[in-house]
């Protein structure tokens, strides 16, 4: 940035050391008055006004520096108000507070009657000083600085979710708009964009960033490395020319590489991202922008295991006695994976125990063995079951009505069951169902025709699949 | 039994000397010495706590475990072509290479290059098949494989895997253990040693062979490395007992046999409770396991019992050894709850120097053997409602050239390839994986990637990713430090997941 030496500016940039001293002050204050508040510490009572005074003295100091600083531009402007009248608000206040708590409280009671408010006074200001330290904090290193940096669950409890640019499917996406411009409006334009054109350059539209700033473009199609703006982006921390410069907001190593991968494919305009070449390493980004990237690349999507109370562990022990295998589906997981292969004479009477582990059973294999229709009343009991093995055993059409509890159910196995069109109808009501296997069913092909009607997203298979014999079959070559 | 245990003891009592007091006291000292000084690094030699949570659980060591996260793939069965498939006949088509058929190949693809065979400047050989696109995917597929061509939808094409090895054996090795050393655990050891096995009454890891050999690498493509022995393959034969002395022997039924082992195992837990020593354990094991396995295995093992359409559907003939006859058993295995299925397919060398292994001969023949099995393996999983957690991965230990061999500098008589290590294509179909892609690119004549190469240490690490393990996280100490089966390689194939 290159700054003509304005004086005004100078003292500006003092801002950011001033305004700590006003912090420090002023919290003291209010802790001297909390303190002396208990008889023992009444004598701290004499230090709250020359505190108070000092402090009020800084705030001044740090509420015109500021102003100052803010004449130099590149803030927003929203944030930049509040965090203005918020300090100047706290400024005001504490030297009111000075006011109240000048005089001892003897002589001067009966001509100030907010005298006997004075505490609260001090607290309001504690509290606006807060929120207008939090609004500069937010002006210097980004919205959502402090959220960013909890705990995901902690996050979650707060309801607080970082501001990311999300894409529902990034190969239908568009590359500039819908990926590269999102970014400079985020990074780049509080400095670069309508309102404000440091080094004439603007990176709102595509037709400003193609024409570049004051040392001519910014952008060389189709080679990165050639480009002014992704010189500067690439730039190790603490150079003087990066961007974007020290104290503000940086942008993230993934937003770097697609705009490194944007320039690489000659910075289109109009392009779709599944029309572009994606090169082996801008893939995981672009991914990645789909979920947020707020998973980690080795968490599977499709199953997201949430944390839930243990499972009955009496059931669990009396399961796994009889040779049933009982396993979480991922480790220090509570969900279970349920599997019967070595206990073929499960029954109806071992599905009631199964029971008792409620939305903890996520997939269950019972293919093989002795269970009934009556077996799926308690199998129904189990709502977080999204697997289901019944193949080769004696279930019907009247058990599998008692699966609608299981709302979460995406795979059924019904292969070599008694399952008939009947049974189909009431799979149509299986709100996550994406796979049925029929194969060996009395299922007709009318009834597979109208649950495929009723279920569009599922894949239904009925088995029985041939190969041709071809005359290559058998043919030999020598 | 008693006098079992007192013979055992009183041997140990007449082994141990005044010499081996000595000793034993020398070592002790030593070893309280080193113990303290190492202090801290023994305990954390793995680094991470978590991954140092013991995974092996020495008295029930194929009990099923829990992966890191929630896996998409249950099972595996890899389907190994050794001796290398010509990706040039199968699913990399290059039309340029039919234009320079015959021609020298130019120098720039040689320099700096080592081949196994090809010396020389050898010709350029075309495409021995023909080749169309197939499928709501597009997918390339030579007329070789018309079955396979009907499903080519399930399934995920690599198409510019890389290995660093070009003879069998190493290669082999690499693409099975990660290491083309000798002495590493093989990728179904590590899925075991990770997940156990669901059904306790068959082995967890089973390999199967046809084509007449066994891979150039020897069973150490199925070995257990460091890794438990309780963890290495366990080869069933299609010959006679499907594993050797499975059978009683005549005269010794089957309680006996349960009071044979009941004492064996005893003796050895005394051991055991003296020496600390895991493979006794494995060992307890392992008589436990091949007392079930007597029943189990030549139940699951028996084909004939098979439907005539299943049959039909695979081209099985019962009491052969043959591919299709594995793929039929690996289906079987899967739907038993195996872990790893491995089959190894002997005879895909095509050098061109006989018919046996000319392109235009052997290479077909062989081609009609996987075809209609292969096909019908994934289809009969897909009806079976298998396929959604078994990982089905078909490939070679490398690839071969795009110039036709020219052995010791001499014309051959049959068209043929040499080993090429650069670029081959490796196939994956269900477990999760997203269906109909194909990921990489060769350039206009197949010799090198140009996009998406895909190491082999990637391939792992996808499959364990599937499996609900972080590759880098599922580790074994061993010689001081954590091994893992990529090494310090391997990055997921994000294009398949």
């Amino acid at each position: 940035m290159d700054s003509n030496g304005d004086i005004l500016l100078f003292l500006g940039r003092w801002h950011p050391l001033l305004v700590h001293l006003p912090i420090g002050m002023l919290v003291l204050a209010f802790c001297f008055a909390l303190l002396s508040r208990k008889k023992g510490n009444a004598p701290l009572v004499t230090a709250i006004p020359t505190t108070l005074l000092l402090g009020a003295c800084s705030a001044t100091l740090a509420s015109v520096s500021g102003y100052l600083l803010s004449l130099g531009g590149g803030y927003d402007a929203e944030t930049l108000s509040l965090h203005q009248w918020l300090g100047i608000g706290t400024t005001l206040v504490s030297a009111l507070c000075w006011w109240l708590y000048r005089t001892p409280v003897a002589k001067e009671k009966t001509r100030y009657p907010l005298r006997k408010f004075r505490f609260a006074f001090l607290t309001g200001m504690v509290a606006l000083l807060c929120t207008a330290g939090h609004f500069g904090g937010t002006l210097t290193h980004g919205e959502g600085y402090l959220a960013e940096a909890l705990p995901a669950h902690t996050r979650e409890w707060f309801g607080w979710q970082p501001d990311r640019i999300l894409i529902d499917d990034v190969q239908e996406a568009a590359v500039y708009e819908d990926i590269i411009q999102p970014i400079f409006k985020q990074r780049c334009q509080s400095c670069h964009g309508p309102k404000k054109q440091e080094g004439d350059l603007a990176l709102h539209t595509w037709e400003m960033v193609m024409k570049g700033g004051e040392n001519g473009p910014v952008i060389a199609a189709g080679s990165a490395t050639e480009s002014e703006l992704y010189r500067r982006l690439a730039l190790p921390e603490g150079d003087d020319d990066r961007m974007p410069p020290k104290g503000r907001t940086p942008i993230s190593e993934d937003q770097i590489k697609l705009i490194a991968w944007w320039i690489g494919i000659g910075a289109p305009t109009d392009q779709q991202v599944k029309a572009v070449e994606q090169p082996e390493e801008i893939y995981p980004v672009l991914l990645a922008l789909e979920s947020g990237g707020a998973e980690s690349p080795t968490d599977d999507p499709r199953v997201s295991l949430a944390d839930i109370p243990a499972a009955n562990a009496e059931a669990v022990e009396q399961l796994r006695a009889k040779g049933v295998k009982i396993v979480p589906l991922a480790a220090s997981k509570n969900q279970l994976a349920v599997n019967a292969v070595n206990y073929p004479e499960f029954n109806d009477e071992d599905a009631r125990i199964l029971s008792a582990l409620g939305e903890n059973v996520v997939q269950l294999k019972l293919g093989g063995t002795k269970i009934t229709d009556g077996a799926l009343q308690h199998i129904g009991r189990l709502t977080g079951l999204q697997q289901l093995h019944l193949e080769h055993t004696a279930v019907g059409d009247g058990g599998l009505a008692h699966l609608e509890t299981c709302e979460q159910l995406s795979y059924l196995n019904l292969f070599h069951t008694k399952v008939t069109d009947d049974g189909l109808r009431s799979l149509a009501r299986q709100p996550a169902l994406r796979k049925v296997y029929l194969y060996q069913t009395p299922a007709t092909r009318e009834g597979v025709a109208a649950l495929a009607r009723s279920q569009p997203l599922l894949e239904i298979d009925t088995g029985g699949h041939r190969l041709l014999e071809l005359p290559t079959d058998t043919m030999v070559y020598r | 039994m008693e006098k079992l245990l007192k013979e055992a003891q009183e041997a140990t009592l007449r082994a141990v000397t005044r010499r081996h007091f000595l000793i034993e006291c020398v070592a002790g000292v030593g070893s309280i010495a080193l113990g303290s000084m190492l202090g801290g690094c023994m305990g954390s030699g793995s680094g991470n706590p978590k991954s140092a949570a013991p995974l092996l659980d020495t008295l029930n060591p194929l009990a099923p475990k829990s992966p890191h996260f929630a896996a998409r793939a249950k099972s595996v069965i890899y389907l190994h072509m050794a001796g290398a498939p010509s990706q040039l006949e199968l699913f990399d088509y290059k039309p340029a290479l039919h234009k320079l058929h015959n021609q020298p190949c130019p120098q720039s693809l040689l320099e700096g290059k080592k081949f196994a065979f090809i010396r020389g400047t050898p010709n350029m050989l075309g495409p021995q098949a023909t080749f169309r696109q197939y499928g709501e995917s597009g997918a390339w597929v030579s007329d070789l494989l018309p079955h396979f061509s009907t499903v080519v939808d399930e399934v995920s094409f690599l198409k510019a895997v890389h290995t660093d090895q070009f003879n069998h054996g190493p290669a082999q090795l690499f693409m099975h253990t990660g290491n083309a050393r000798l002495g590493r655990p093989s990728i179904g050891s590590w899925v075991t040693y990770g997940l156990g096995t669901e059904n306790s009454n068959l082995p967890g890891f089973v390999v199967l062979t046809s084509g007449g050999k066994t891979p150039d690498a020897g069973k150490s493509v199925w070995g257990s490395g460091f890794l438990p022995s309780v963890y290495q393959g366990v080869q069933c034969r299609a010959h006679g007992d499907p594993v050797l002395y499975i059978s009683d022997p005549e005269g010794i039924n089957r309680d006996v046999k349960r009071k044979v082992i009941d004492a064996i195992n005893t003796v050895n837990m005394e051991e055991y409770s003296t020496y600390k020593d895991p493979e006794i354990l494995a060992r307890v094991a392992q008589y436990e396991m091949a007392y079930k396995m007597q029943v189990a295995v030549p139940e699951v093992m028996d084909i004939n019992n098979e439907p005539a359409y299943i049959h039909e559907l695979y081209g099985t003939q019962p009491g052969k050894e043959s591919f299709a006859n594995n793929c039929l058993l690996a289906r079987k295995l899967v739907e038993q709850g195996v872990r790893f299925v491995q089959l190894f397919d002997w005879g895909w060398d095509s050098h061109g120097t006989s018919p046996g292994d000319a392109l235009d001969v052997g290479f077909r023949n062989k081609c009609r053997e996987i075809d209609r099995p292969m096909t019908a393996l994934l289809l009969d999983l897909k009806q079976r409602g298998l396929l959604d957690d078994t990982l089905v991965v078909w490939g070679g230990e490398f690839g071969r050239t795009p110039m036709q061999e020219n052995r010791d500098n001499k014309d051959m008589p049959f068209a043929g390839r040499d080993h090429h290590p650069d670029a081959y294509t490796i196939w994956l179909a269900g477990g999760g994986i997203k269906r109909g892609v194909t990921w990489g690119e060769t350039d206009e004549i197949g010799f090198s990637a140009i996009s998406g190469s895909t190491a082999v240490h990637d391939v792992h690490a996808t499959m364990l990713h599937l499996l609900g393990f972080d590759h880098e996280k599922l580790t074994y100490d061993f010689q001081g430090r954590p091994f893992r089966l990529t090494d310090v390689e391997g990055h997921l194939i994000q294009a398949l997941i």
